[in-house]
């Protein structure tokens, strides 16, 4: 069993605990085991980019915790993804801002020295897809949509995963645990959830069009894999039914979906069915 | 403020998912020069992807932001990440986790915090 450090995130650390859980349960099953990790802050995101160019310290930081440990992370949000690979390829190519870090680091008893993998859940279960098809071993029934977390693969030239404009690494991972997988018209379009922070009718309206296109696709749920996207698709859905009451889509969680092919009781992914 | 090798020839407008919306959006400051969307973007970066001139759309938007007021919701995530260490809320954490049957987590001491964001929270680039 390889073990790895999960990184949470701080969407996923306070209020999408069913995630998390998912996680755990069916990356065990595939041989890897994730060990919390303590101490974590904030990736940055595109958060505190906004205010500060010392965002990367706090990206660094998490990174450094992770070396100290000698694990790799795995991550379960798109945005922690990028921001926290963008640093690691910024403290590796540029030796006067790593100096500069590992100054501040030093501060509160740590360094980095760039020896961190950052892999999202995606990119683990699609290293295990063999796993992941040998343990599934129970037809779940459903066909689901696909929501792509953008910041998983694009920009292309730092993640190098998968195609920017079509993505296909999740839906290889949904149906190799043997879920039918639905095209629909919006499903290369960003959810638009970012934008709650700052115009929230026009996020909603992003997700109603998103939901409308998926359901007439004959969609009966929406696989996410990012806090984001799970934020406006799934905790604000009251919100984009309320002036369209047909939208109403359950949202599953990539693992919560691949558990139920696992055989994973409901209990152990966070879900009630 | 730079824009490095941008023309202004529109190509990331058209992906633009905020301005397809009709929305303000950095596309439109990019192309436009108004400053009105410089807070409107779903981070998809398809912007970047689309740019045949390779410009750094990221980091000309985040040092455009920090010459601006930023909306209510970035302000307290901000003032939360610097307070905290995370961007939301998270007093009852451990209480939610055991009900979840999660383990429990040690959160960032803040003054670990303090020391790598330092400065006020809005700084030159």
């Amino acid at each position: 069993m390889e073990r790895r450090l999960l990184y949470p995130g701080c969407l996923v650390l306070a209020c999408l605990q069913d995630y998390e859980l998912s996680a755990r349960s069916v990356l065990g099953k595939i041989g890897v085991e994730l060990e919390d990790m303590h101490e974590f802050a904030c990736c940055a995101s595109s958060i505190a980019p906004s205010f500060t160019n010392e965002w990367i310290n706090l990206a660094a930081y998490n990174l450094a915790l992770a070396e100290e440990k000698g694990m790799d992370i795995v991550t379960l949000c798109g945005s922690c993804t990028k921001t926290l690979k963008d640093a690691a390829r910024i403290l590796d190519e540029d030796a006067g801002q790593l100096g500069r870090v590992n100054r501040r680091l030093t501060e509160i008893g740590l360094s980095y020295s760039g020896r961190v993998k950052v892999s999202h859940i995606i990119e683990v279960m699609d290293e295990r897809l063999d796993e992941v098809v040998a343990a599934s071993i129970v037809e779940v029934g459903i066909r689901v949509a696909l929501q792509h977390p953008c910041n998983v693969y694009r920009p292309e030239e730092l993640m190098h995963f998968d195609d920017p404009w079509h993505p296909q690494k999740m839906r290889q991972v949904v149906q190799a645990a043997g879920i039918p997988v639905v095209d629909y018209d919006q499903e290369d379009e960003c959810c638009g959830s970012a934008l709650l922070m700052s115009e929230e009718e026009p996020a909603l309206n992003l997700a109603r069009k998103k939901l409308s296109s998926a359901i007439k696709a004959g969609a009966e749920g929406m696989v996410v894999s990012c806090g984001n996207c799970a934020m406006l698709l799934k905790n604000f859905q009251h919100k984009i039914c309320k002036s369209a009451p047909g939208l109403s889509l359950p949202v599953i969680f990539l693992p919560q979906i691949v558990g139920l092919a696992m055989g994973i009781p409901a209990a152990e992914i966070g879900m009630k069915v | 403020m730079d824009k490095g090798k941008c023309t202004g020839c529109g190509e990331c407008r058209q992906y633009c998912i905020v301005a397809r919306a009709g929305c303000a959006s950095i596309t439109a400051v990019l192309c436009d020069g108004s400053d009105a969307g410089a807070w409107n973007c779903t981070n998809c970066w398809k912007c970047v992807e689309a740019c045949p001139e390779d410009v750094d759309i990221f980091t000309f938007m985040m040092k455009k932001r920090r010459k601006l007021e930023p909306p209510a919701h970035y302000r307290q995530s901000y003032e939360n990440i610097r307070h905290t260490g995370y961007s939301m809320p998270i007093e009852d954490l451990n209480t939610i986790r055991e009900i979840w049957g999660l383990g429990e987590i040690r959160k960032v001491d803040p003054v670990k915090i303090r020391k790598l964001l330092s400065g006020t929270g809005r700084r030159r680039s």
